[in-house]
Order: C-alpha cells, then sequence, then structure tokens
C-alpha cells in the first residue's frame, strides 16, 4: 500500500514510455501538417443521355480514372423526370477488397447533383462512375468532379489517437503490475470484464452492420448530428439534411447527446457504419463497467459483480434490442438502469445512519443517462420509481433519504434541462404525428409466458403477435437462467431462508418489481383495458409500441435477483454457489452467445457508408412529422413563388435560405420554402434588418409573406428561442456542479486511502 | 390434528361452497339471445363474405352456443363464424367454422371473455350467395362452469402452497422431500413448456380420442382441455415413474432423477407434441409399473446382495461423478433444446371449439 502513496513512481520517466510518446508526437504532427493542406479538386467533363424506356444496367459514363488514396466527394451534375428511378455509384474492380468504400446516391428531379462521400484506401487506376436507371424516364449527366477532402489523414490522426491511450494504458498496466500494485484478484476480475465486453461487442467487430429494423434510422440520426455540427448548428435540435433537406425535428424528441461520438467519428471521416459499430461497443464497454460497479457495491463481492454483469450485458433482451432491432438508443439507456437501482440501494437498504451523504449522485446519473438516450424507458422507469417509492412509502418520507432523492430529481431535471424545454415546448406548441397515435393498442403483440422460458433462441423473423406461439418468434425474453434464479429466490422466500432485515427488504422488492414487470410484458396483462380507461393513459400506453419494453427493467431485477442469490449460497453452500455459476456458463453460452452468433449469421447484412446510401427520406414510423404534412409528398424541392413574386441568387442552406426578392404586385405574395414548417424559422429582411411574417404553406412548408411592391435580401433561417438558450446555460451549469460532485467524492475515498497508508 | 390440516379444512369450506354454488349455477337454462335470417346479410361481391351489419348483438362474458340452418345447397370453402366488431384483444374467441355440402344444420361454441359487440360472418364458396338460412345465438349456462374451473385450479394452488409452507416452516418437510419436489416440480414445468404459450399444438398425427370429453362438454375451450390433458399426463407419469423408481431404489433423490430422466425422454415429449399421440402419453403413466415388476423380480430371482444406491455413489472415484452429473446437466440441457425448439418450429393453433374441431383443423391444414 505504501507504495500507492509514493509520489516518487512516476511512469512517464520510463524510457520505452519516452521513446512512445516522441514517436506518437513525431507522427501526429505530420498527419496534423498533412490534415490542413488545402482540398484538391479533379474535374472531369462530359455528356451522357438515357432516354426513357432505354434502362442502364452500370452504364460507365467515365471510366479508366486514375485516383491515389484518400476520402473523396464525387459531384456529378444529372438531370432526371422521376425521383428515385435512377442512381450512380463508383466502381474499380481491380483495388482490393475494402480497397474502395463507396455506395451510391440516387438522382431526384429537383436536386441536379450529387455529393457523396468515396473512400479509397489504395491507388485506383480503373475507376469507373456509373450511372443505373430503371428506363423511367430519360435521364442526362453532365461534368463529374472529384474533391480530395482531408479526411484520410484526421481519419488517421483518430486512430493515432485511440492506439495511444491504448498503449499508455498497457504501459500503465505494466509498470504497476511490475511493482506489485495491482492485486491478483483485480487482474482476473479485468479479464472476465474483458471477455464479456469482447463477447458482447462481436457482432460490431465485422466491416458490415446487421440489418436490425432501426438500423437506417439511427445512421440516419449520426448523420444528421454530423450534418448539423458541420452546419454550426449546436446542440444541434433540426437534422438539416434528413427528410430529402427540408430539416427533421427529430433530435428534439429524441436525445442525441450520445451521439455526438459517433458524429465526431463521421465528422474526422469515418464511414457511419463504422462509426455506428464504434458507438455500440462503447456503450457495451460502458454498460461491462457501470453495471459491474454496481452489483460489486450492492454485493460487496468483486465475484458476483463479474458475473452480474455478464448476465446484464450478455442478456436475450439486451442482445434483441442492440443486436437484432439496432435499437441503439433503447440499448443506451439500458446502460444507466443499474445505477438508479443502486442509488436506490444506497438510501433504502441501509440503516439512517449508514446512508451516505453522494446517495443521490448515481441516481441523478442513471435518470439523466436515460432521459437523454431513450425517452420510452424513461416512461417505465417513472413506473418503476413510482412502485418501489410506494413500496417504501414509510422510508421514502424519511428527511435524510427524501432530500436527497428530492435533489436527485432536481439535478436531473436541470442536467436535462437543455433536452426538455424544447421537447416539451415543441410537444405543446407542435401538431405531430407522435401526439396521434393514441389509438394504437399494444396487447396483441404482448408476449407469451413462454417467452420468458425461453433458452435457444435464434433471431427469428417477427415480434409475438396473437395466434402464433413462439413460432419464429424474435428472441424477446429475459432467458432462462434468470427465470431460473428468481425460482430459487422464490423457493428461498416461500421456505422462509431469507431473513427479514433492512437489506433483504430491498431484494424481495426488487423480485417483486421483476414480476409485475414480467407480467406486463405479457399478452394477457389488461393494457387495452387500461387504455379505455382515459385519454392520457391510452396515450401512454400507446406511445408504448410493445408491451415487450417492460424486459429491460425485468431483466435488471431479475440479474439483481440472481446476485443475491449467488450471495446467498456464497455464505451458505460454496458448493450449491460453484454450480450456480456453471449453470449461468452453460446458459449464458447456449442463450446469449449462441443468439449472438445466429445473429450475425442469419441476419442480413448491410454496408452504409454514408447518409446517400440510406436515402434522405427514411424516417421511421414519421412520428415527429407535422401532423398537417403528407409524408408522401415530399422530397427534394425547389422554392416555389406566388404570382408576381420573383427571386435571384438564391442559395439554398441547412435549415435556412438566402435569396433577393421581389414583389411587383400591389398585393401581399408569398415564397414556399423547401423546409418544414418547425417553430425557430425567422426571415429577415437584412437591409432593413425587420422580419417577415412565416406561415404554413403547402403541405406544411415555411411560407414567407413578402409585402407587396417589396424588393429586398432576405435570410431564412433556424434561430434557437431565447428560453432555450437559457435552459442549455443551465444544463451546463448542473453539469460542472454533478461533476465536481463526483470528484470529490472520488478525492474524499483516495484521501481515506491514504489515511489508511 | 396438525396445523396444516386445520388450516386446509379452514380455507376448504368457503372455497368448496363457492365451487359448489357455481356448478349449481351452470346448470341454468340457455336463454335466446337473437335469431338473424337471410334478408339481414349483407353480401360483398369480391370476397364472397357476407356480414350482418345491421344486426349486431352484445355479448357479455360467457359462452355462446351458435345454431345454424342452411339452404338446401351449399357450396364447397364455406364456413361461419362470429367475429367481435370492435378489435379488442381476445374478446370473442371463435374459430371459422366450416360447412360442407351435406350440412343441413351445425352448432358450435362461441367464447366472450369481455363484453363485446358481435355479428355472424359467413364465407360462401360461391360468390354474392349466402347459404345461411337462419342462425340463433343462445347464451348457456356453462360460463359459470368454466369460471368454477378456473378457480378451482387457482384454488388448488394456493391451497397447496399454504399447506406446503405450513410444513416446511413446521419442519414437518425433510430438506431431501423439499428438493425432491422442487426438482420434480421444476421437470414438469420444462416438460409442460411449449403450451405455455396461449394455444396448442396438435401434432402430425393430431389424435384426440383420449381427450377428456366431460371438460369439452361442460363448456371449456378445445385449447383449455388439451392443455389440461397434456399436464396430467405430464404430471401423472412424474409420479408414477418416482414412486416405482423409489420403491424400486429406496432413494428418493435417486427415483427424482430417474423421474426427471424419463419426464425428459425426448422420445416421451416427441410423442406427445410432434406426433401429438396422446394415447402414447397415457402408456408412458403406466410403463413405470411394468419396469417395476420387471426389476423387482430380477432381484428377487437374480440379485442375492440388495444394491445401495447411496453405497454406489460414495464409492465412486470423483471423475465418475462428474461424469454422471456432467450428463445429467446434458440430458436436461437437451431436453430444453428440445422443447424450446419444438415451440419455435411450430405454429401454435388456436381451436376453441370442441365439436368442430376436427372440421378447423381441416381448414387450418388446407
Amino acid at each position: 500500500m505504501s507504495r500507492i502513496c509514493d509520489k516518487s513512481d512516476n511512469i512517464w520517466k520510463n524510457k520505452y514510455v519516452v521513446i512512445f510518446n516522441v514517436v506518437t508526437g513525431l507522427i501526429f504532427i505530420m498527419l496534423f501538417i498533412l490534415s490542413v493542406l488545402p482540398a484538391k479538386k479533379y474535374d472531369f467533363n462530359g455528356n451522357t443521355f438515357i432516354a426513357a424506356g432505354e434502362a442502364a444496367d452500370n452504364l460507365a459514363i467515365y471510366g479508366d480514372i486514375t485516383l491515389n488514396p484518400g476520402v473523396y466527394r464525387v459531384l456529378l451534375d444529372y438531370e432526371t423526370e422521376n425521383d428515385e428511378e435512377a442512381y450512380v455509384t463508383v466502381k474499380d474492380g481491380t483495388v482490393i477488397t475494402g480497397g474502395l468504400l463507396t455506395n451510391y446516391e440516387h438522382f431526384y428531379k429537383d436536386n441536379g447533383r450529387t455529393d457523396f462521400e468515396m473512400w479509397l484506401f489504395e491507388k485506383g487506376e480503373h475507376i469507373e462512375v456509373c450511372v443505373n436507371s430503371t428506363g423511367k424516364g430519360s435521364v442526362s449527366t453532365g461534368n463529374l468532379t472529384f474533391i480530395k477532402t482531408n479526411r484520410l489523414y484526421t481519419m488517421a490522426i483518430t486512430i493515432l489517437v485511440f492506439l495511444y491511450l491504448l498503449g499508455m494504458g498497457i504501459f500503465t498496466f505494466l509498470y504497476k503490475d511490475k511493482k506489485g500494485l495491482i492485486a491478483k484478484e483485480s487482474k482476473q476480475v479485468a479479464l472476465v470484464l474483458f471477455v464479456i465486453f469482447f463477447f458482447a461487442s462481436l457482432p460490431y467487430l465485422y466491416g458490415f452492420n446487421i440489418s436490425g429494423a432501426d438500423l437506417t434510422y439511427h445512421l440516419q440520426r449520426i448523420e444528421g448530428v454530423k450534418d448539423g455540427i458541420l452546419a454550426g448548428l449546436f446542440p444541434v435540435r433540426l437534422e438539416p439534411k434528413w427528410l430529402y433537406d427540408l430539416g427533421y425535428a427529430d433530435a428534439v424528441f429524441y436525445c442525441n447527446l450520445f451521439l455526438i461520438f459517433p458524429a465526431f467519428l463521421r465528422i474526422m471521416g469515418f464511414p457511419v457504419s463504422f462509426s455506428y459499430n464504434c458507438y455500440s461497443i462503447a456503450v457495451n464497454l460502458a454498460t461491462v463497467l457501470i453495471s459491474y460497479f454496481c452489483f460489486k457495491n450492492m454485493f460487496k463481492s468483486k465475484r458476483i459483480g463479474v458475473i452480474c454483469s455478464g448476465l446484464y450485458t450478455l442478456s436475450v433482451f439486451r442482445i434483441y434490442k442492440l443486436v437484432i432491432t439496432s435499437a441503439v438508443g433503447e440499448g443506451t439507456s439500458f446502460t444507466f438502469l443499474p445505477l438508479i437501482l443502486y442509488g436506490f440501494y444506497l438510501l433504502l437498504a441501509k440503516e439512517k445512519e449508514e446512508i451516505k451523504k453522494n446517495a443521490w449522485i448515481p441516481i441523478t446519473i442513471g435518470l439523466a443517462g436515460i432521459l437523454q438516450s431513450h425517452v420510452l424507458t424513461c416512461e417505465i422507469t417513472a413506473f418503476v420509481i413510482l412502485f418501489i417509492c410506494i413500496l417504501y412509502i414509510n422510508r421514502v418520507f424519511i428527511p435524510k433519504i427524501f432530500f436527497k432523492l428530492l435533489k436527485a430529481a432536481f439535478m436531473t431535471l436541470f442536467v436535462c434541462l437543455w433536452f426538455v424545454v424544447p421537447f416539451l415546448d415543441y410537444y405543446l406548441t407542435q401538431d405531430v404525428h407522435i401526439k396521434h397515435v393514441s389509438a394504437r393498442t399494444i396487447q396483441s403483440s404482448g408476449l407469451e409466458l413462454s417467452h420468458l422460458l425461453f433458452n435457444f433462441w435464434t433471431s427469428g423473423t417477427h415480434t409475438a403477435s396473437d395466434g402464433a406461439g413462439l413460432y419464429s418468434s424474435h428472441p424477446i425474453g429475459i432467458g432462462f437462467v434468470l427465470v431460473l434464479f428468481a425460482f430459487v429466490f422464490a423457493i428461498l422466500l416461500f421456505t422462509g431462508k431469507i431473513k427479514n432485515n433492512i437489506e433483504n427488504r430491498f431484494f424481495k422488492t426488487v423480485f417483486l418489481l421483476g414480476i409485475v414487470l414480467m407480467i406486463m410484458s405479457l399478452n394477457i396483462f389488461p393494457w387495452d383495458m387500461l387504455q379505455s380507461l382515459h385519454p392520457v393513459l391510452a396515450s401512454l400506453i400507446s406511445s408504448l409500441q410493445f408491451p415487450n419494453r417492460f424486459l429491460g427493467w425485468g431483466t435488471l431485477c431479475m440479474v439483481i435477483v440472481a446476485g443475491y442469490d449467488l450471495s446467498f449460497f456464497m455464505k451458505k453452500n460454496e458448493k450449491v454457489h460453484i454450480a450456480m455459476i456453471i449453470a449461468i456458463c452453460l446458459f449464458t453460452v447456449t442463450s446469449g452467445l449462441r443468439l449472438t452468433d445466429y445473429a450475425v449469421y442469419t441476419s442480413n447484412q448491410y454496408e452504409l457508408y454514408n447518409a446517400a446510401s440510406m436515402g434522405y427520406g427514411y424516417i421511421s414510423g414519421a412520428e415527429y412529422l407535422l401532423e398537417s404534412t403528407d409524408y408522401e409528398e415530399l422530397t427534394y424541392m425547389k422554392a416555389k413563388c406566388g404570382e408576381n413574386i420573383q427571386i435571384n441568387d438564391y442559395k439554398k442552406k441547412a435549415l435556412g435560405a438566402d435569396f433577393v426578392c421581389i414583389n411587383s404586385s400591389d398585393e401581399n405574395g408569398y415564397i414556399d420554402l423547401p423546409l418544414l414548417l418547425y417553430k425557430g424559422y425567422k426571415a429577415l429582411d437584412t437591409d432593413k434588418k425587420t422580419e417577415l411574417m412565416i406561415i404554413e404553406g403547402e403541405n406544411g412548408l415555411v411560407r414567407i409573406i413578402i409585402p407587396a411592391n417589396y424588393e429586398g435580401h432576405i435570410k431564412v433561417s433556424f434561430v434557437s428561442p431565447l428560453y432555450w438558450r437559457a435552459a442549455e446555460i443551465f444544463s451546463l451549469i448542473a453539469y460542472l456542479a454533478l461533476f465536481a460532485s463526483c470528484f470529490k467524492k472520488g478525492r474524499r475515498e483516495k484521501c481515506k486511502n491514504q489515511e489508511k497508508c | 390434528m396438525q396445523k396444516s390440516g386445520k388450516v386446509l379444512i379452514a380455507l376448504l369450506l368457503p372455497q368448496v361452497l363457492i365451487l359448489l354454488l357455481l356448478f349449481a349455477l351452470s346448470f341454468k337454462k340457455e336463454n335466446l339471445l337473437i335469431s338473424f335470417g337471410d334478408a339481414e346479410a349483407t353480401d360483398n361481391e369480391e370476397s364472397a363474405i357476407s356480414l350482418f351489419e345491421e344486426n349486431e348483438v352484445l355479448l357479455t362474458p360467457g359462452v355462446y352456443k351458435v345454431e345454424v340452418y342452411f339452404k338446401d345447397e351449399v357450396p364447397n370453402d364455406s364456413g361461419v363464424q362470429i367475429v367481435a366488431k370492435d378489435d379488442i384483444y381476445h374478446s370473442l374467441l371463435s374459430n371459422m367454422v366450416p360447412v360442407f355440402p351435406q350440412d343441413k344444420y351445425i352448432e358450435f361454441n362461441v367464447w366472450a371473455a369481455k363484453k363485446c359487440m358481435a355479428r355472424p360472418k359467413v364465407v360462401s364458396g360461391k360468390e354474392n350467395y349466402n347459404p345461411v338460412l337462419y342462425m340463433n345465438i343462445i347464451k348457456t349456462s356453462k360460463g359459470f362452469f368454466v369460471i368454477a374451473s378456473i378457480l378451482f385450479g387457482v384454488f388448488f394452488v394456493i391451497d397447496a402452497l399454504i399447506v406446503l409452507r405450513i410444513k416446511i416452516l413446521n419442519n414437518e418437510l425433510s430438506k431431501k422431500k423439499q428438493i425432491v419436489f422442487a426438482a420434480m416440480l421444476s421437470a414438469i414445468i420444462l416438460a409442460f413448456f411449449p403450451l405455455l404459450s396461449g394455444y396448442c399444438y396438435l401434432g402430425s398425427e393430431g389424435r384426440f380420442i383420449f381427450f377428456p370429453v366431460f371438460l369439452l362438454h361442460a363448456g371449456l375451450p378445445f385449447y383449455a382441455v388439451y392443455k389440461i390433458y397434456v399436464f396430467m399426463l405430464l404430471l401423472f407419469s412424474a409420479l408414477t415413474s418416482y414412486y416405482c423408481m423409489r420403491f424400486c431404489f429406496k432413494d428418493e433423490v435417486f427415483a427424482m432423477i430417474l423421474s426427471v430422466v424419463y419426464l425428459l425422454f425426448p422420445y416421451h415429449l416427441y410423442s406427445i407434441y410432434d406426433k401429438g399421440a396422446m394415447e402414447e402419453g397415457l402408456l408412458y403413466i403406466f410403463l413405470p409399473f411394468v419396469f417395476m415388476i420387471v426389476y423387482l423380480l430380477i432381484e428377487k430371482l437374480f440379485i442375492k446382495k440388495k444394491l445401495s444406491i447411496k453405497n454406489i455413489w460414495v464409492n465412486s472415484s470423483k471423475y465418475l461423478k462428474a461424469l454422471l452429473i456432467g450428463a445429467l446437466l446434458l440430458y436436461v440441457l437437451i431436453a430444453i433444446y428440445k422443447v424450446n425448439s419444438f415451440a419455435f418450429e411450430h405454429r401454435a393453433v388456436y381451436l376453441y371449439d370442441a365439436v368442430n374441431s376436427f372440421k378447423v383443423y381441416a381448414f387450418f391444414e388446407k
């Protein structure tokens, strides 16, 4: 222990570390210089015409182009009569597999120019630009431009930083290990946690994405954040390029805080599928570490902490959500669930005198994490908290506990204010589609009882539905092993083996909560009846979409129950404890890992590199589209002028436009801009500094009223209201306060260690 | 009298009274609710479906009998069903009952689980032609029997659990017996796994001949009776095998292990689920007795020194023990795989009406 406190120990003076730092520094400087060099342009002139009725299959319109390795933007001028009837792609049959990464971009009538990325990792000497057309309407292509960006070097810098951190981590580990500062148990724990993390991340270690139902939606979200940041919007509220450049309010309703990481990778130049995989791996890492921290402290055993972390991270429902449906938002929220129960454990499972000062912190971080990753999980979390508070009604109002809970609630609110204020603002003032789905019932998509007991899951083809039983069902359940442990807990409870004390009461509550949540996920739970009771209930229940969402929390509760069983038998009967660990390994391998394997090999695999490859129009269930807007009518558009209105120098920008306008008549006129009318758009006459009126135009577009006999330069842009900005500042302060509290806690523990020394 | 006995009597009295009352109510007279004539149907030319849109009827929870009288000409591929107007989940349990050219009259049951508006739906093999002359919907009193059956099951489980708990807490049940009970219960649930979903599987042979006819006629839906029957088969197989093995080997835990192995034997599960051969399922209840007799004969005639399972186990090497435990674990795992894959690969069928189950099943198969 004395070595920990020895200040003379300094890894930075180690000669290998010095060499490592110097080499890394030199490479970094070189890459940095390369990355700030100006972009190069390669222009090619030519015309190709494909007449209506003539289908084109990989028609090479430009060929034998030679390009050096790099990340390019491909700009091709074109004219077409229809939307999405033709597309362009780039090929080179001579480069190595994975040497040229690109998809394609569709042609749109009112767009006129492609702009998509291409990654070339070796010199291409036979690059071809090919057009495909269905023959429905004529297509003509014009000049081609390749712009070599500096993103190859920014990608290299990112990889270098990652390798540097990894290298330093390994150096630190070896250095400390050599000095005997790392306990054997800690090394074992780290190894097992790494194995869990590795297995959970296996589906993301390929060069493709598994085609979950929500995959393209979340890839679009990542692209949206990237586009927003590149357009100078921060925080990103409306994704500017999503929905054919019309701007979509996904970010207002679905918080994208955590997507800043994959968006950053996109900005640095990585393909979107790679960024998505990196993000999912990061989610797995966070889940492994957070759940280990919570379970270890809850059961006061590193071994049980590791096992429970494995059970939670490799649980069937989590794999189903993250891998099979690609519900990365919900998957992210699962990372924070253990913190909430751990927080309640610190408050409710301890005697008054033992309650720690900072017991509110896990609840705050957990709630804030959930709210900022998946709002629907928040709805279920509210139910869970209500359930616990009702069962602990006698303890919740003890001042020491009550004020801590209050503090956690307020701190969460302040931390999330930057998201909550715009969310409520839009929800209350904008007539979005999500407000009109209360008639959708959910009971019929509930689970059968046998779903919960299933072990040998495969990907399946459909979610639970009436009549089919388990036939070819998606892996929706908590897994056999957790039910087995719940059964063991029930036997212990039934036979009176669990003593009545304050800590055990908490685990009994968790067990009961888990059972209730599992019942709520079944099709026997009267959701339809509850929905018919009150419009608010109808809206809340309808928004859940699937009762199986309760299994996220259900899984966590049952993992804690399993942890209790392990802890119980660790003290009472070591043989049973070991048998339980063997059973966990056996069932985790045959359930979670088998499922992961199946998912990888039986699902469709997508290699999507940018937004263009997905099209710009997919918005899942169109939940955040204005109700007055007909989704089918939306596509790329040009500004439409009313009678006697003329516009010049028109420039479409991200969430805005810039143009000179003339109204030669004596009456007011209008211009419909290709922007969806969400709250926040402003039209400004830049010369007179006056604001022009904006109303709803055709199909929910922004319509600017041009006064009679008007001539001037108009700038339209999206401006966050002041109170949104104020909320952001509040949140920033709250974040700083939260970090300070965590830091203070960490320092206090460190001081305690030093006192022990 | 032991404490558990007193508690049981205290519990049983009100329960028996409730069940008797419900049983008595189930003999109430039938009540004609509504009649539909041919003239009231609206024909849909495109799909050859007739709906009695104007004459909807409010069904309160209960069991209803539907009597249908047909015209002289009934085209092939025709069928009759009572459908709920609103799509409330599981409000009305009713199958499309196929009608054949020779049918002049059919009757079938429908179960209203919730209050709902319902109307007849007639599918005709001939476009723009409704083969139904008229039909009656009659409210029966079988609903009370259905409730009584459900309550009987609930009461039985509650009583058994209460008595068991008292016995355990009073140390009237040895630890060994508790383990045996828990393991047997787990094995039965495991073997019953495919039927924990809402509906039933009829297997490749779909034999119904051994189904408890009394329960069907008393008003329980077909799928519920099927489940009760399969559960009984598994329960009694487990009990008889346990009893016989214990009798032979005089060791509770060993008997339990053998009984679990017997219950989860893949061919046993294959017979019941994949083949749907209920008579084979019945056979498995009695087979352990044959084994017991044979074993006792062999023991009496050939084995001079009595076998002691406990001694064999104690004297085994740790490798053999590990091998046996591993084999047993693997065996259970295979059984889980078997029931899992069966449920995953087979589409469940939803059959409610007993009388027309053959017809409905044939319709589904078609």
